[in-house]
């Protein structure tokens, strides 16, 4: 009854387009209505609502975000793309090659995707049009590449998972994004390699010469020291995730005023209030979202889903990828933030459960289905209907969504196959923080 | 659905949306610069032993605590500073499809229901306030009246009311129009 009424209120307030957080609310509320009094429900949203800031790691959020939009307007997003079209321009399909290196780049120091979707795509979307790439493909690859900044550390949503996993060593999770988010990279740049050459998108660009990429490669010195200074300081432990997005902020503010002066002092307010709206956002969602897990739990979901998905508990692979589907198809309607929330707690004793059987303690497993859960919904934020960096793509390209569908599958294909290589092979997430010492 | 004419009711929203964006902006820079403060405290107080001397600086305890609070008031008013900026986002999958009349309709039901949930967050969120304020429920590290950050919960719903009223998105002529 409880669960009926709150899919049923939640459905209908998705379909007049109300916004996702005010929905999950109100279809919380709604649940809680049931069986509280109604000062007592308002009371429960109110307080979760105010409390879902009350973690110290989920505080590097808002800092990360800010850092982003420092990188991005201030001057570290240019170099990075300077580099990226020295490297790699003058190979077939260059400039979409160009986009994917400097999306992956941009991540490996930025912890937002939308950061990077606007920081990269800004530029990117444009000159790829004006190089006769039609603007869908554009928008599409674009949307997508902005997401493996989510596996490449530092990365928000892998501190949301952390802590709703709970007892997850930040750094571990961290490290065992990167061979993830690079076959993620890389496998999209073969894709846009291959896809260039068939379509004949864009004229080859020439090969700047050694002294023109040892000239960009300098433009980016100080996007690897912020690197250096970021991973090394949690890797090391010398700082927490939170510690050191608080780096990061002061790092890419100081290039961004002091050594590029690409922004001036008079842009910050905007900067800082353009920060707290995204972090409203994400944190309305958080907030409703946690309200929605704890109904969920006090209804037992996930004893529920647990005993449906029962007759799969002796066959690991396959409960791995039926799990892998039913995300996809969430994340394609669900932002990453809340769909980590209401079903990590689902999901993830289940795996935990059938470790064993694929080889894996219940420890390793925390980090490697975390992982994969990331990957699945970062291809939610990229799939039509809706999606955070299919959003602002689409926005910067001034195309429409369904545009973007017919070059989306092919990108689409490639990413799932490298998502299941992934969740089969729990080596790529858990070699690189093993060999680190970070995990046993 | 309001009973003020809507030319004040925007006139008024204008004017909360120009005091707001300076508070929020304020309010994150001054996160930053206590999770600054914290991770400057700790070296230096870590310095400090490793020289051999007696730390001048103890690593703060109370930073945790307060950027937490600076948090929840950034997050709440941000999420109400959002919507003015009509950056929420919701699925119109089928909105899209729907002509002119059924639009306004969805349009409507849109605005009441952000309406509804900043009403129940102002009620929560007053008695939320009330409770923790009657009961003295302090916060460990500072001691300060926990319902000093609970009441930005009613203060945020408020807001909701205030903007949702007038509108949830803003017109796609007025994007393009905004830098």
């Amino acid at each position: 009854m409880t669960l009926a009424l709150l899919a049923g209120v939640f459905l209908l307030l998705m379909m007049l387009r109300v916004p996702i957080a005010v929905a999950i609310g109100l279809a919380s509320l709604s649940a809680l209505l049931l069986e509280l009094p109604a000062e007592t429900a308002a009371g429960t949203v109110a307080q979760r609502l105010a409390v879902s800031g009350f973690s110290f790691t989920l505080i590097a959020i808002p800092l990360f975000i800010l850092a982003g939009k420092l990188m991005a307007s201030g001057g570290v997003a240019s170099r990075l793309i300077d580099f990226s079209r020295a490297a790699v321009g003058a190979l077939p399909g260059g400039l979409a090659l160009t986009n994917v290196l400097a999306n992956m780049l941009f991540g490996s120091v930025s912890g937002s995707a939308a950061a990077a979707a606007s920081g990269i795509g800004g530029f990117m979307i444009p000159s790829m049009a004006k190089e006769g790439y039609p603007r869908p493909y554009a928008a599409a690859l674009t949307a997508t590449a902005a997401t493996t900044g989510l596996l490449i550390p530092p990365s928000n949503v892998m501190l949301v998972y952390a802590v709703v996993a709970g007892g997850v060593s930040i750094s571990a999770l961290f490290v065992a994004g990167y061979v993830p988010g690079l076959m993620l990279g890389f496998g999209l740049m073969a894709l846009a390699m291959v896809t260039a050459a068939r379509h004949g998108y864009g004229e080859r660009l020439p090969f700047p010469g050694w002294r023109a990429l040892g000239r960009a490669s300098v433009g980016v010195l100080p996007s690897a020291v912020l690197l250096l200074v970021v991973m090394g300081g949690i890797v090391s432990g010398l700082f927490t995730a939170t510690e050191s997005s608080a780096v990061a902020v002061v790092y890419a503010g100081a290039l961004a005023l002091v050594v590029y002066r690409e922004i001036g002092w008079h842009d910050l307010p905007r900067l800082l209030a353009d920060t707290a709206a995204t972090t409203g956002m994400v944190f309305f969602l958080i907030g409703t979202s946690v309200c929605l897990a704890w109904i969920f739990a006090y209804a037992d979901v996930p004893g529920l889903i647990a005993s449906s998905f029962s007759v799969l508990l002796e066959h690991p692979w396959l409960l791995l990828l039926a799990i892998n589907l039913v995300l996809l198809v969430v994340g394609t309607f669900m932002d990453i933030t809340p769909a980590l929330l209401i079903f990590t707690p689902i999901f993830l004793p289940l795996a935990m459960l059938v470790a064993p059987e694929m080889g894996l303690t219940p420890e390793q497993m925390k980090y490697h289905f975390g992982i994969v859960l990331v990957f699945n919904l970062c291809l939610g934020l990229v799939t039509p209907p809706a999606g955070t960096t299919l959003f602002i793509a689409a926005g910067i390209a001034r195309v429409p969504i369904a545009t973007m569908l017919r070059p989306m599958a092919p990108i689409m294909l490639v990413s799932i196959a490298i998502l299941l290589f992934v969740t089969f092979v729990p080596a790529t997430t858990l070699w690189l923080p093993r060999v680190l010492g970070l995990l046993p | 659905m309001s009973t003020m004419p809507p030319t004040a009711l925007a006139r008024l929203n204008a004017r909360i949306e120009a005091a707001l964006a300076p508070l929020v902006a304020g309010l994150c820079a001054a996160l930053t610069a206590v999770v600054l403060w914290q991770v400057a405290s700790r070296l230096l107080s870590r310095i400090a032993v490793a020289l051999d001397r007696v730390p001048w600086i103890e690593p703060s305890r109370w930073t945790e605590e307060l950027a937490s609070f600076l948090l929840a008031w950034t997050a709440l008013l941000g999420a109400a500073y959002a919507l003015r900026r009509g950056e929420h986002i919701g699925l119109d999958l089928l909105y899209t499809r729907l002509d002119d009349g059924a639009r306004r309709m969805a349009d409507l039901a849109t605005r009441a229901a952000v309406v509804l949930f900043g009403l129940a967050l102002v009620g929560g969120g007053l008695r939320l306030t009330w409770l923790t304020w009657v009961l003295d429920q302090r916060t460990p590290a500072l001691g300060w009246p926990m319902g000093a950050v609970y009441v930005v919960v009613p203060v945020a719903g408020l807001l909701l009311v205030l903007f949702g009223l007038q509108r949830v998105y803003v017109d796609h002529a007025d994007e393009g129009a905004a830098p």
